[in-house]
């Protein structure tokens, strides 16, 4: 294990990490107090954004739900909107829907909750969940892959923006390809960690 | 001769503080100031809404400052929010945040601004006043170092710091200190930088 944090992991040992991360985030004995405080950091990193259109997402497998934070940016200016990725299963990309609270939802293609009929949208910025992060913006997802075609195929290129719980540090995890998604800027408990 | 490097510095300061106070002189003076202090004070408040603060630090205008009490205590919005107001002790340099009951300040604190007498409070957003500011949320002030002091004793407090646009400097005029932090963010007249 102490070897995985001098060099790159291999495949298996990102799986493995990836499990090992997972479990570590829902057995977090304060993550509700970490929530509190990356609900701050978010709020006040977004009052200073230029950008009108956010896309979100439904917090799964102990997941920081961004929604509090987004909400109540959007409400500040009529222009505002913010909406929730919708896989689509045949393409491995997403789509951005509409999202307001009370909004009615449905189960997706992953049995994610996501908006039953609202408008689809481009998203300026994108948050993105993280199970781990390395240094300048590397991400560790779920391996799908969703977000990297996704932001890939957005014209223009949506700032894309990660948030984890700062257990999720990995000193050593490196990019593993010149196309994979990296992130414009990190945001944690612990505040802004990384913005290119 | 590092001595001398300071006094230069200082003297810069010194010159860029005078150089903004005229500034701010020449935009209160400007007939269209009336529109551009209600145009700061509608940005303001809506980034006050957006952090949504269980207490506000607001402070007491002097020379050309935006005037963020009378402000924060005329909007409707802000009616249930408590407030607070700074008091500056010059013995030994530092400042403190009261409750204030948003009565007219019956005191002055010992660098003779209108303060108040509620108990110590710690606000968790304050706003900041600035000579001059940065894009990237950098401040100069009047040079007593009273805000600088309190941010850096309440790291996890939000500072959003408030000036006019005319105020904005480059980096490279301000010139940062190693004991310069940045703000969350600045308001001026136009929006959030």
């Amino acid at each position: 294990m102490s070897d995985m944090f001098s060099r790159e992991p291999t495949d298996e040992e990102r799986a493995a990490l990836r499990a090992k991360l997972l479990a570590a985030r829902q057995a977090l004995p304060d993550r509700l107090e970490r929530a509190v405080e990356l609900q701050n950091v978010l709020r006040v990193w977004l009052v200073s954004r230029k950008e009108t259109a956010i896309g979100g997402y439904w917090p799964i497998k102990g997941e920081f739900d961004p929604l509090p934070a987004l909400y109540r940016w959007s409400e500040a200016a009529d222009e505002r909107r913010i909406g929730l990725p919708v896989a689509d299963r045949i393409a491995r990309t997403l789509k951005f829907h509409v999202w307001f609270p009370g909004c009615p939802m449905e189960p997706d293609a992953y049995d994610i909750p996501k908006p039953k009929d609202t408008a689809v949208f481009e998203p300026q910025m994108v948050l993105l969940p993280c199970i781990g992060y390395g240094p300048e913006g590397v991400r560790m997802g779920y391996g799908g892959g969703f977000y990297d075609r996704t932001v890939a195929a957005l014209k223009p290129r949506p700032y894309v923006v990660g948030l984890s719980y700062s257990n999720g540090f990995l000193p050593m995890l490196r990019a593993r390809s010149p196309d994979e998604l990296v992130l414009d800027a990190l945001l944690t408990d612990d505040g802004v960690v990384w913005q290119r | 001769m590092s001595d001398s490097f300071a006094n230069a510095a200082l003297a810069e300061r010194q010159a860029l503080r005078a150089r903004l106070r005229a500034a701010g002189q020449t935009f209160v003076a400007d007939a269209d100031f009336a529109s551009r202090q209600s145009a700061l004070a509608g940005h303001l408040m809506s980034v006050i809404e957006q952090l949504c603060p269980d207490r506000l630090g607001v402070y007491w205008a002097v020379q050309s400052e935006f005037d963020a009490a009378a402000w924060c205590v005329r909007d409707s919005s802000l009616e249930d929010m408590p407030l607070a107001l700074p008091f500056s002790f010059r013995d030994s340099v530092r400042m403190d945040y009261r409750h204030w009951n948003r009565l007219p300040p019956p005191l002055r604190d010992e660098c003779g601004i209108a303060a108040c007498e509620g108990p110590v409070v710690v606000p968790d957003v304050v706003l900041v006043p600035c000579l001059g500011y940065t894009a990237s949320g950098l401040r100069l002030g009047h040079g007593g170092g009273y805000f600088d002091r309190w941010l850096a004793a309440h790291p996890h407090v939000t500072a959003v710091g408030v000036g006019w646009s005319v105020c904005e400097l480059k980096d490279a005029e301000l010139r940062p200190q190693p004991h310069d932090m940045a703000m969350a963010c600045v308001v001026n007249e136009h929006g959030v930088r």
